[in-house]
């Protein structure tokens, strides 16, 4: 790799240019004017490089850990580089990524453990001690416990630390976890898959984009809402020449070297879906050999798809029916080497959960499971791990509808529905809330707080705990805070991740906590000693890490150790390829066209929960009002990077993207200042953005970037940035997952 | 493909970047591991490479993207070294890559102002005009420049095009499209830009 | 009026120069905000913007140091008698505005209070002959001595040795604002700079501040109607340079409207009337600085010392404004590719930058009121023509 080379005469001359240096020292002249300009002396400063003391990591800036290498001099860290051989981004890392530092050495970080003595949301807190704040946990959470049941108690979660928090929450009673990625992200769509193929798409998406011949997506911004391997993926398959069909009211980052883009009307992605199904099967253009062996209800589907021909479908999505028909005909044409993908955050119009289901169908019908440039069939890592013991979830009924004999029977009690716990807070019902403990989550600026009323539920509560590498809105208006150490300062769990080739990926502390903060495993230990069920936080990641190292053989070990990640590559992703058999864990054990688990409820319940999608307009647009659409710009997550200087310096603001008709019809030029007013609250926004009229959104809409809009006083830098689309943003639900639908909210746009 | 490639002078080596357009997603990644590697001052004004996002409309009037990254040119013809007084900014003779040795910088700003490429900033805290170096001292140790390292796209590509066996050389070889950022201006840049597909 | 200068001038003699230093104390604003805050966080500069108000600054004040360099080159060398007035005291404008030149400049360049400067003497010797402004460093410095010689021959009477320095300062003067407007000129990023009437405007309407520089020493100095001649003959070649100027400013206007698209064209879009710098380029340096200097000169029948010299004022005005045009217009549009449309960039001058402006003409005043003090100029009046 070398490109460059030092010889030994090169090093003389350096060595003699520094003499001249030396001479030119005696001229008495300032000290910045020394350096003589001999030409090898001009660029000595340049050769050299230090790149620091290795330790491995693994990223958590979003929530998808792609495999970091932290180089660090002197204890300070100086740069954060992609693991080549992590799969999950194969050396690189995104501008978030790469920013990491930056918020670890952010000042404005929780420096200590925080009782607060002000209002809340006032932001005055009090240092204590860490023993301090354990016992305060105790003296505050145990009356209520024992005052109204260990139920009411609802923990949110999302990060490393989210099986601690887990089980602590178990332990104490409380069967109210809630992980916000099912219901205000990924829920609907997971569902669907499994009610299809048995398993879910999962956070690492399995859709082989890097080999594929043709991607149909649904509006998943795989450029904007960046994920690394995703992004690398859809980058090599653009570049190796493949088509890209996408279908997004917007123009995104995605679309820049699309095919097609197909400006949808909002909402009406499942008779887009619905019409090129019916033009698979009318046309013959599936895979008949796939439909016959693996799939259930061919039968029913063919039947009932009959009512959405193309040309039904265009006139719902506003797509003409000829492109739909071609659309349809060059997927099959390239098939088995197709994917179509649906939206990640799947919490949209309502229906998203049958939306997906008409999107798996399209994978089903093209036979794409298991083959190159369709869908890789995921496995797991080969070595038998070692076991924890953990508490049961207890059998008391959950707050937000989840679980067996709920209204949301279908929802799993593990993740939970975030939008419900927030619902049952405020309504105090079904039976009183009064404690959260929140885990790296915002609900106040990331759920659809404007319309919940958020603020109000947040009232009824007796007790915040926040746990938290930084402040957030939300945080400020705990009443305890409990400062966790960044992903940087700490060391973890192994990362086990089952994928097209699993691997295990280690995280150890690049530096000691700057500040007095500790892991999330320290941190529930530490409450869990003061209500005496510390026996369930035994295995310390430390521990966990060895007890690894115990199960792996001494090469594996080895490589582990030396890379950070290991990889057991010798699977078979791509086993229809290869003329294996495949495996499907649904009820029936085949691809299900249509869904038995649903046929009573269908019946039961009507439509919303047919066993084959059946297509509902979405809610109309009210008078004077625009959909207010909003998605993930590549330099920010959530809160986590909103205070980061240099993501900042990328973005801090958003911008209302509106269409030039509609800005002609209201008067507004581009760059006019405008807000926002929620058409159901009547609320206005409380920042002003500038307006960017485009064609890239669709008339009807404007789209701002979500995220922003964070009010957060402890905040030197990422404080009033932007607008939330939070307090904008509809709370509805999905009927079959009970997971959130966002789309349905509508604001009106006013000049500033 | 082109002449260009071959058009060297006397030097060992000839580096430099080769984009491919169809790769690039706008993801910055480079923009924040160029500022983080080379502890570039926290404003918005100072940074080495970004990416520019570039709207447009086609023929029937429908709206367009692309994407455009941007860093310093390290041009045969480098109009900043040309005007500066001192011999701060200075082109390497092995290898081509122009840089500015801060010792000797009197910060008139004429390198700036004399880029086409606005690719140089004024850095107070070293007292000097400041600027892509190719990421020399990674290369000094055998390492890619850190943009490269990180491209999530993996659209950019480094090395030296006068060795045909490289793969730049390659790249631009196999290319179903070249350009360089103003050439109408004469400075023979040395970042190129390519298409890989019709 | 006369009144009050003759009070000044017999109660008050260092009036003058008290004020001086309170101007250039307000230098003392910018340079603390330098000191505390640094050069970037102060001044009006940017990335993209590099060039501002103390380039300008500069660029002024040379221009000036030629414009007078030249009017005495013309009395001494070709003997034109009518510009032979006053001739001390024009070599001793020559010379101030060229220290506060170098003033302004001090501020703009890297680290002012670590002499980061001097750095150009270290490196003198790597010869960069590409550079304009190494040769505008060679140039100027040897300017400095070159008036300063000018001015001690003249106060000791040599006139011969006087002659020879004002030749050759004059023409190293010339030389040395040509390589000013080089500086500019060279430039192929800037479409704006990259045209040979740019430097031409530049070198003209420098000679023209220095006409109008005398015109208004003659006025203040009294005892206009002893000075007829040379009134005439000032305001007569004035006219001439305005006109000049006025031709370079109207053809470029037109030349350009005819090239919309292009680059140069749409960096000429700041000048329209609604553009950033329309209102500068028409009322400033247009009407102010040309059209009414040339109306009022016309109507005082170029003999009028009060009009002439009013004209002076507001074409030193004009020409300032012209600098700023040039300078800023040069390089708010910008692209970094042909395949985008163009960014305007703005570019607002700080206080800073704004009192260092104010404090370098503070310091000018001082070079010349001490001088003229030193050297007993008061006395020219009176044997002026001797």
């Amino acid at each position: 790799m070398s490109r460059l080379n030092i010889d030994r005469r090169g090093f003389l001359k350096l060595a003699s240019a520094t003499g001249v240096a030396g001479v030119a020292g005696i001229t008495g002249l300032p000290s910045p004017l020394k350096a003589a300009s001999t030409k090898d002396q001009k660029s000595a400063r340049f050769l050299k490089y230090d790149r620091g003391v290795l330790s491995p990591s693994f990223c958590e800036m979003c929530f998808w850990n792609c495999g970091v290498n932290v180089y660090t001099r002197n204890g300070k860290i100086h740069k954060l580089e992609g693991n080549r051989l992590n799969p999950n981004n194969k050396g690189h890392l995104c501008a978030k990524g790469n920013a990491g530092i930056q918020s670890t050495y952010d000042k404005d970080r929780i420096q200590s453990p925080l009782k607060r003595v002000g209002k809340r949301g006032e932001g005055k807190f009090k240092k204590i001690s860490w023993d301090e704040a354990f016992e305060l946990v105790h003296t505050k959470l145990n009356p209520l416990i024992q005052k109204y049941g260990p139920q009411t108690l609802a923990t949110f979660m999302h990060g490393t630390g989210e099986p601690y928090i887990h089980a602590l929450t178990k332990a104490l009673g409380s069967p109210n976890i809630t992980i916000p990625a099912y219901s205000q992200c990924l829920g609907s769509r997971e569902m669907a898959w499994i009610f299809t193929f048995g398993t879910g798409v999962s956070g690492h998406e399995t859709y082989d984009m890097a080999n594929t011949k043709h991607m149909m997506i649904f509006g998943r911004n795989m450029a904007g809402a960046i994920q690394v391997r995703e992004a690398e993926d859809f980058a090599t398959g653009l570049a190796s020449g493949a088509k890209l069909t996408y279908i997004d009211p917007r123009l995104s980052e995605s679309c820049v070297n699309a095919t097609d883009w197909l400006q949808i009307n909002p909402g009406t992605d499942l008779a887009l879906a619905l019409g090129v199904i019916n033009a698979l099967i009318k046309d013959l253009l599936f895979d008949a050999d796939f439909v016959t062996k693996y799939c259930y209800g061919f039968e029913e589907l063919k039947k009932h798809i009959k009512q959405y021909t193309p040309q039904w479908a265009s006139k719902k999505c506003g797509i003409d029916a000829k492109t739909i028909e071609r659309i349809a005909w060059d997927f099959a044409k390239d098939a088995p080497n197709v994917v179509a993908i649906p939206a990640r955050r799947m919490t949209r119009y309502g229906n998203d959960v049958q939306t997906v289901r008409a999107i798996a169908i399209i994978n089903a019908l093209v036979g794409n499971w298991g083959v190159p440039g369709g869908i890789w069939v995921r496995s797991s890592v080969p070595v038998k791990l070692p076991e924890y013991d953990e508490p049961k979830q207890p059998k008391t009924r959950r707050a937000d509808g989840a679980g067996k004999g709920e209204k949301y029977p279908l929802a799993p009690v593990s993740l939970g529905r975030t939008n419900g716990i927030y619902e049952a807070t405020l309504t105090q019902k079904p039976y009183p809330l009064k404690a959260w403990i929140l885990y790296g989550t915002n609900p106040i600026n990331h759920s659809s707080s404007g319309v919940n009323d958020i603020f109000k539920a947040i009232e009824n509560l007796d007790l915040i705990i926040a746990i938290d590498t930084q402040f957030s809105d939300t945080v400020m208006y705990a009443d305890i805070v409990l400062p966790e150490s960044t992903y940087l300062e700490r060391d973890d769990a192994p990362h086990v991740q089952k994928d097209k080739i699993p691997f295990i990926a280690l995280r150890k502390a690049a530096i000691k906590p700057i500040y007095d903060t500790r892991g999330c495993f320290d941190i529930c230990k530490g409450i869990a000693k003061k209500f005496e069920i510390d026996k369930w936080f035994e295995n310390s990641p430390k521990k966990q890490i060895a007890d690894l190292f115990k199960v792996l053989t001494k090469d594996q070990a080895d490589t582990l150790s030396k890379d950070g990640v290991i990889k057991f590559e010798n699977v078979d992703p791509y086993p229809r390829a290869s003329g294996g058999e495949l495996k499907f864990t649904t009820s029936t054990g085949k691809v299900q066209l249509s869904v038995p688990v649903l046929d009573d409820m269908y019946k039961k319940f009507g439509d919303d929960f047919s066993p084959i999608p059946i297509y509902k307009d979405p809610i109309t647009l009210p008078k004077d009002s625009f959909r207010l659409l909003f998605g993930k710009t590549p330099f920010h997550s959530h809160a986590r990077t909103q205070n980061n200087w240099v993501l900042l310096e990328l973005q801090d603001d958003t911008p209302v993207w509106m269409h030039p008709t509609d800005a002609k019809k209201l008067g507004f030029k581009d760059g006019d200042m405008v807000n926002l007013i929620n058409t159901q609250t009547g609320a206005k926004s409380d920042h002003s953005e500038r307006l960017k009229v485009t064609k890239r959104i669709k008339q009807g809409s404007v789209f701002i970037h979500h995220g922003f809009g964070h009010r957060t006083k402890a905040w030197s830098r990422g404080y009033e940035k932007g607008t939330g689309d939070n307090y904008f943003i509809s709370n509805g639900f999905d009927p079959l997952s009970g997971a959130g639908a966002f789309n349905n909210g509508f604001v009106k746009v006013v000049r500033a | 493909m082109m002449n260009i490639v071959n058009k060297k002078l006397n030097k060992n080596q000839n580096l430099a970047m080769v984009i491919i357009g169809d790769r690039c997603v706008n993801c910055n990644a480079c923009y924040v591991a160029c500022k983080t590697d080379w502890e570039i001052p926290a404003i918005k004004e100072a940074y080495r490479t970004k990416v520019w996002e570039i709207e447009s409309e086609d023929n029937e009037g429908k709206p367009t993207i692309s994407f455009l990254p941007v860093l310093c040119n390290h041009c045969e013809n480098a109009p900043c070294v040309t005007v500066c007084p001192t011999g701060a900014s200075f082109k390497r003779d092995e290898d081509g890559i122009v840089l500015v040795n801060p010792d000797m910088c009197i910060g008139c700003k004429a390198c700036m102002v004399a880029c086409p490429y606005d690719a140089r900033y004024y850095d107070e805290e070293k007292q000097s005009v400041d600027k892509c170096t190719f990421c020399l001292p990674r290369l000094s140790v055998g390492l890619d420049p850190a943009c490269v390292d990180t491209c999530v796209g993996e659209s950019r590509n480094f090395g030296d095009i006068s060795d045909p066996d490289s793969s730049v050389a390659k790249l631009l070889k196999n290319a179903t499209s070249i350009s360089r950022l103003k050439e109408d201006k004469g400075t023979l840049p040395n970042v190129y830009y390519i298409t890989i597909n019709e | 009026m006369n009144k009050v200068r003759r009070y000044v001038q017999t109660k008050h003699k260092n009036i003058w120069l008290v004020l001086s230093f309170c101007l250039a104390a307000i230098a003392i604003y910018g340079i603390t905000q330098v000191f505390l805050h640094g050069q970037e966080a102060s001044y009006g500069v940017s990335r993209e913007v590099p060039w501002g108000l103390l380039i300008i600054s500069y660029s002024f004040f040379v221009g000036i140091t030629l414009g007078t360099a030249v009017v005495g080159a013309l009395a001494h060398v070709f003997k034109i008698e009518d510009f032979n007035i006053m001739s001390k005291k024009v070599a001793l404008v020559s010379l101030a505005s060229l220290v506060a030149a170098f003033f302004v400049i001090f501020w703009d360049l890297a680290s002012p209070f670590k002499f980061q400067v001097l750095r150009l003497v270290v490196y003198f010797t790597e010869f960069k002959v590409t550079s304009p402004i190494w040769w505008l460093v060679v140039l100027y410095a040897l300017e400095l001595p070159l008036l300063a010689f000018e001015v001690y021959f003249l106060l000791s009477k040599e006139k011969n040795s006087a002659l020879f320095a004002s030749l050759i300062g004059s023409s190293v003067g010339l030389i040395a604002y040509g390589v000013m407007a080089l500086v500019f000129d060279s430039n192929g990023s800037r479409p704006l700079w990259h045209t040979s009437s740019f430097a031409l405007f530049f070198i003209i309407s420098a000679i023209a501040g220095g006409f109008s520089v005398v015109l208004v020493m003659i006025f203040l100095n009294g005892n206009t109607s002893k000075y007829k001649k040379p009134i005439e003959a000032l305001s007569k070649t004035l006219f001439f340079l305005l006109t000049f100027m006025f031709i370079i400013d109207f053809w470029n206007i037109v030349i350009n409207s005819y090239s919309p698209d292009t680059e140069l064209g749409s960096t000429m879009r700041l000048f329209q009337w609604n553009g950033v710098l329309g209102k500068n380029f028409y009322i400033y340096e247009v009407f102010l600085g040309i059209v009414i200097p040339l109306l009022l000169i016309a109507f005082g029948k170029f003999k009028n010392p009060l009009l002439s010299s009013f004209a002076g004022i507001l074409s030193i005005i004009g020409i300032f404004f012209a600098r700023f045009d040039a300078v800023i217009g040069g390089q708010l549009m910008s692209r970094p590719s042909r395949e985008l449309d163009f960014v305007q960039h703005s570019y607002i001058a700080s206080n800073t930058e704004i009192s260092l402006l104010i404090g370098s003409f503070g310091v000018a005043a001082i070079v010349y009121f001490l001088g003229a003090k030193f050297f007993n100029l008061e006395e020219e009046r009176v044997d002026e023509q001797a």
